[in-house]
């Protein structure tokens, strides 16, 4: 693990952004606590990429107006020779990436020490444009304000994604997965866990759960994939002209509601469907169903909603 | 490997009880037989016997002072790192952003380590002297260990990537399987290409480098398959 | 907490005098006895004491040795003849003995740390797998490497030890 140069004293907050102190961690029950902090400046280039690795804590991430990059880190442990060991390492890199890593020193002379006991939280404040990639394991993932997306990477712990444009990947294994207020790509896969979607508009939403629900509402993006293999799926949203939408769930019950008068071409397959009324059946085949009217719009945007063991049901909203 | 060789390889085993009585047999036969074996073996006899019978160092009687002093020295900088750790928690949001940005020509990181104190901060300590300073929290005494706690926080870390390894493949295989099932609806081509891609994941999931590649892997199987069980793509070539 | 330091002084100190030498030997014990009542108060009981202590005694050893580099040059011995406690009346030969030392201070200090558990304070394979944090196999391999190491090193007074007898 690379260590940067530890040189010491002054060193600053850049005005308001950290004038407000973060507020104070919450004391632990026991054990010590020690918060660092360190700044970073882009050199020739501007910081294009943060990534961040932590297995140890939280992890969040929020756009600043600066340039710079402010990284807060709170370390806890159950006493001081073991605070020693937990390490935030800062790897610089001249093409204007920065990289931190979080992790346990310790040679074989190192006591034991439980997983329960020690925490690194990290905070950091970036350049709205920088894209990040972060990954944590129990602790939560949060990406705020930022502009140019980021590839997020979560074992157990939550992701919430909010203010946020560009392209957004985020993968977790049992972690939930929140997105509020997003603008761009979404590609969002979860095992076993849930994800709610709100305000999401942009060209593709991509989201699959594989056990767990999926809840989506306000939801325009061009291109919408909406998947579980278990679990149900809420979809609230509305159609785009030359888009299409699909919301398909293996055991799941399906339910979308569409807002707008963009007319669609409904496919819907299940061991049970509901449909508006108004709609006119396809004459070469009897699962699709046209709503709206089509006007100067020769093609009806697609809507494929299926579940091969649950139901399914569409709705109109005016 | 030679009789000889082998032989060698096995003496400290030997001379140490630790090999089958077949062995050992066999083995001091050998040696009835091999001068020279014989005498490595008398050799490494002779070695493990000197060091048994090493006379143990005394510790001198100053040592005990030493560790005290130690001790001591160690708890007065412990008192004075605390107070200085509060220090700076409260006066940070009040120190003058004078020092501006790090340094332009390379990427300057610098940490405020305030266990660490430069020269300067004696000084600043005596102007806010007068704030009150709460005692550092005392360590916790031990509590009952849970069975989690057993194992050090750097095994547990290490075992993570098992862990969701194990979890990955778990519904990857959960899901082919699910697809064994949907796939009687296919024509028989969409069935083999969709068993080669599936082929073709899978062994780049078991070769992959554990960790983030592995996850990568079973991630972009399990999308696959799922797509085709919940049927939105049926076996398309991709 | 004087009661401990008095139980385990002679192992640690005599760990710690094999693995660094006389020089440092009082330093480096007073360290890790310093580094044992600092880490008692966490101390879970995860593993015996006596084990955690040699660990601790082990290890502070063998980075005492890393940070300070090779021993310039392997004392005679006539050196760590005086140095050493007048040995018991079983000791057929007390040359030996210190070529024996002698030896062992010019091994890799990995090396003397397996001769010093295994052979000369006498713990098993599993105590010194628990203690070094490796396992049983890799203990034992690491016996016989150092052994062979000191059979190397001693190789002349050996042979002239066998031809007397």
């Amino acid at each position: 693990m690379i260590r940067a140069a530890a040189m010491i004293a002054s060193v600053l907050c850049a005005g308001a952004a950290i004038a407000h102190a973060d507020p104070k961690p919450a004391a632990p029950p026991d054990g010590v606590f020690e918060r660092d902090q360190v700044e970073v400046g882009p050199s020739r280039k501007p910081i294009r990429t943060i990534t961040i690795e932590n297995a140890l804590g939280d992890v969040r991430v929020e756009g600043h107006d600066g340039k710079t990059v402010q990284i807060i880190a709170t370390k806890r442990a159950p006493d001081d020779d073991t605070l020693d060991r937990l390490r935030v390492s800062l790897v610089p890199d001249p093409d204007g990436a920065v990289k931190i890593v979080t992790a346990v020193d310790g040679g074989r002379e190192a006591k034991p020490v439980a997983r329960s006991a020690v925490r690194i939280d990290v905070v950091i404040r970036a350049p709205r444009d920088a894209k990040v990639d972060a990954r944590v394991h129990d602790g939560k993932l949060e990406l705020f304000n930022m502009d140019a997306g980021g590839e997020l990477d979560a074992l157990d712990g939550n992701i919430a994604v909010e203010n946020v444009a560009g392209a957004v990947v985020a993968h977790s294994l049992a972690g939930d997965q929140t997105f509020k207020s997003v603008f761009g790509t979404v590609d969002a896969q979860a095992i076993t866990a849930d994800m709610v979607l709100d305000t999401v508009r942009g060209e593709r939403l991509i989201a699959s759960v594989h056990a767990g629900k999926i809840d989506g509402r306000h939801v325009t993006s061009r291109h919408i994939e909406l998947r579980t293999t278990r679990g149900d799926i809420v979809f609230d949203g509305t159609a785009t002209a030359g888009g299409d939408i699909v919301v398909a769930s293996l055991r799941g019950d399906v339910s979308v509601t569409l807002h707008g008068g963009v007319p669609v071409r409904v496919h819907a397959s299940a061991a049970h469907v509901t449909l508006p009324s108004g709609g006119r059946a396809d004459e070469h085949d009897p699962s699709i169903t046209e709503f709206g009217e089509f006007g100067l719009q020769s093609h009806p945007t697609p809507l494929t909603i299926q579940s091969r063991f649950g139901t399914v049901s569409f709705a109109l909203a005016q | 490997m030679s009789a000889c060789e082998h032989v060698r390889a096995e003496l400290t085993a030997y001379l140490d009880g630790e090999l089958d009585e077949t062995s050992a047999s066999s083995l001091r036969g050998h040696l009835r037989l091999c001068a020279e074996c014989r005498a490595i073996a008398d050799e490494h006899a002779r070695i493990v016997d000197v060091l048994a019978a090493l006379p143990p160092p005394e510790p001198p009687p100053s040592m005990w002072d030493g560790v005290k002093a130690r001790l001591g020295a160690a708890e007065i900088e412990d008192a004075r790192r605390s107070r200085l750790g509060l220090w700076w928690q409260r006066v940070r949001p009040h120190l003058v952003p004078a020092m501006g940005l790090a340094a332009a020509a390379a990427v300057a990181a610098v940490w405020i380590a305030h266990r660490r104190a430069s020269g300067d901060e004696p000084a600043h300590e005596v102007a806010i002297g007068h704030h009150e300073v709460t005692p550092p929290v005392p360590p916790s005494p031990p509590v009952a260990p849970s069975a989690a706690d057993q194992i050090d926080v750097r095994d547990a870390l290490a075992s993570d990537d098992d862990h969701a390894d194990a979890a990955y493949r778990a519904a990857a295989e959960e899901l082919i399987a699910m697809a064994a099932d949907a796939k009687g609806d296919w024509t028989p081509s969409q069935q083999k290409a969709f068993d080669a891609r599936v082929a073709a994941l899978r062994t780049a999931a078991e070769h992959a480098a554990s960790g983030e590649p592995r996850e990568r892997a079973w991630q972009a199987l399990i999308d696959y398959v799922q797509r085709a069980v919940v049927g939105v793509r049926v076996a398309e070539a991709l | 907490m004087e009661a401990l330091y008095h139980q385990y002084k002679r192992r640690v100190y005599a760990l710690v005098y094999r693995i660094v030498g006389a020089g440092d030997a009082e330093e480096v014990a007073q360290d890790v006895f310093v580094r044992v009542f600092r880490g008692l108060g966490a101390f879970r009981g995860e593993s015996q004491l006596g084990t955690w202590i040699y660990r601790l005694s082990v290890n502070a050893a063998l980075s005492y040795v890393a940070k300070r580099g090779r021993r310039a040059e392997i004392p005679d011995g006539a050196e760590v003849l005086d140095a050493l406690p007048a040995p018991p009346v079983a000791m057929s030969d007390p040359k030996l003995a210190a070529k024996v030392e002698a030896a062992m201070a010019a091994l890799p200090a990995g090396y003397r740390a397996i001769l010093v558990l295994h052979d000369i304070e006498g713990l098993s394979h599993e105590e010194c797998a628990a203690i070094l944090d490796c396992r049983v196999g890799t203990s034992k391999s690491q016996l016989h490497k150092a052994r062979a190491k000191m059979r190397e090193l001693l190789g002349p007074a050996l042979a002239g030890e066998r031809e007397r007898s």
